[in-house]
């Protein structure tokens, strides 16, 4: 007697349609293009030499050009030094996406989520976004955040979220794990999502404050809120 | 002349410089399997050819950031899931459960006209009971038998830990047992 997965092995011949040749229309759609670190078109036409010197500068890490690329490439996050911060509102209502519950998220998400009760205990709110590619985990209420922890799936879309960094705070790279990690710390930064076109996404323009934005495998995550460094770096590390 | 295995390894860092025949050697190799994964997600032939179209030009793009060493296809057959769900969920609206289910690709196949014999007729009822599993079990296993995904590469493109994956399929084929032992009591 055969199992039933030999059974259903045998069965994937006619299980499927005959597999179209995608080759010439992929080569047709690539052919003039480079692979990238971010999507073409994401980022703002700011003078990248600039940007360099000023990240080079500012971080003393000898390898510039490294520095700054996992610097706009880590993990669909685009940090940006800018001269003077937008204006927020500070009551702007900020979308995090649709609240979810914590029995439901795991299935919801596109990715594998590290649930993160271990760290920081059962959180309070749970929203999910972008059809499951991001989860946002809360701590305290939606009108007054304590700890935000965002997890995104990292592979698809890069450069979404962009932070705009005023000349006071100060922008550090670490390792969490062995891989790079940002630490965003002291006057509070922009926080902003883009659409496909690069055009602000209503609501999303919003002020953070201490931010570390890690990576995870192909995960990346966002822990922001009232805590220093080194506390944000224990819970990273237990979060991995 | 022996043919040396292809080198994927040396194709990714080729296609990684902006090489587009090395990426389309790539395309080649994996078609199939991102084809057949698209197929058990969206149950449909003309989207899942889309999707795995579009996963694949999205793909290169992002080949920047795909970790030289890495394995290629799990990374890939991510991608192309989520183009497939992505698809599912727009198509989803338009064409709901019901008698389709059975009738669509991927582990509820189309039976084919000249089923004639017996086993053919076996081989539809196992199909047909793998389509009437709940959604969680009938991909699970349609990934690991049918395409024939190795637990990772289902992990990757599901999204679940690998260990979840491995009991969502033993609870599946559990299922499906059950499923098949019923429709031939019939």
């Amino acid at each position: 007697m055969t199992s039933l997965e030999d059974r259903l092995a045998r069965l994937s011949w006619r299980a499927f349609p005959p597999t179209p040749d995608l080759a010439p229309a992929v080569r047709a759609r690539i052919e003039d293009e480079r692979p990238s670190r971010w999507t073409r078109g994401r980022l703002v036409a700011l003078a990248a030499a600039v940007l360099a010197a000023a990240l080079a500068a500012a971080l003393a890490v000898p390898d510039a050009r490294s520095t700054l690329r996992r610097w706009l490439g880590l993990g669909g996050v685009e940090v940006q030094l800018v001269d003077r911060l937008p204006a927020v509102s500070g009551k702007a209502r900020v979308t995090l996406g649709r609240p979810i519950a914590p029995a439901l998220v795991r299935e919801a998400a596109t990715f594998g989520l590290v649930y993160p009760d271990a760290a920081l205990g059962e959180p309070d709110r749970i929203y999910i976004a972008r059809d499951g590619a991001e989860v946002s985990f809360l701590y305290g209420r939606p009108d007054s955040v304590r700890l935000l922890l965002t997890e995104v799936d990292g592979r698809l879309e890069p450069a979404f979220a962009k932070k705009l960094v005023a000349t006071r705070t100060r922008v550090e790279v670490l390792q969490v794990g062995g891989e790079p990690a940002l630490w965003i710390e002291g006057a509070p930064h922009a926080f902003l999502y883009l659409d496909r076109r690069g055009a602000v996404v209503p609501g999303s323009l919003r002020l953070a404050r201490n931010t570390l934005i890690w990576q995870r495998g192909d995960l990346v995550l966002r822990l922001e809120g009232a805590l220093d460094r080194a506390k944000a770096l224990e819970v990273a590390e237990q979060l991995r | 002349m022996v043919s040396r295995p292809l080198d994927e390894a040396g194709l990714v860092a080729r296609a990684q410089r902006g090489d587009a025949a090395a990426y389309e050697e790539l395309v080649r190799l994996h078609q199939e399997i991102a084809f057949r994964t698209a197929c058990v997600i969206t149950r449909n032939p003309a989207d899942a050819e889309e999707a795995a179209q579009d996963a694949f030009v999205k793909a290169y793009r992002a080949l920047g950031r795909f970790r030289a060493g890495a394995p290629f296809r799990p990374w890939l057959l991510r991608i192309v899931a989520n183009e497939a769900r992505n698809r599912r969920r727009s198509a989803g609206r338009r064409a709901r459960l019901g008698a389709r289910a059975e009738a669509e690709v991927s582990g509820g196949a189309a039976p084919s006209p000249e089923s004639t014999v017996l086993v053919e007729e076996r081989r539809v009822a196992l199909l047909g009971a793998l389509g009437r599993l709940r959604e969680d079990d009938r991909v699970v296993l349609a990934c690991r038998f049918l395409v024939g995904l190795s637990e990772e590469e289902t992990a990757a493109a599901l999204g679940l830990r690998r260990g979840t994956v491995k009991s969502r399929t033993s609870r599946a084929l559990e299922r499906l047992r059950t499923e098949v032992g019923e429709a031939v009591a019939v």
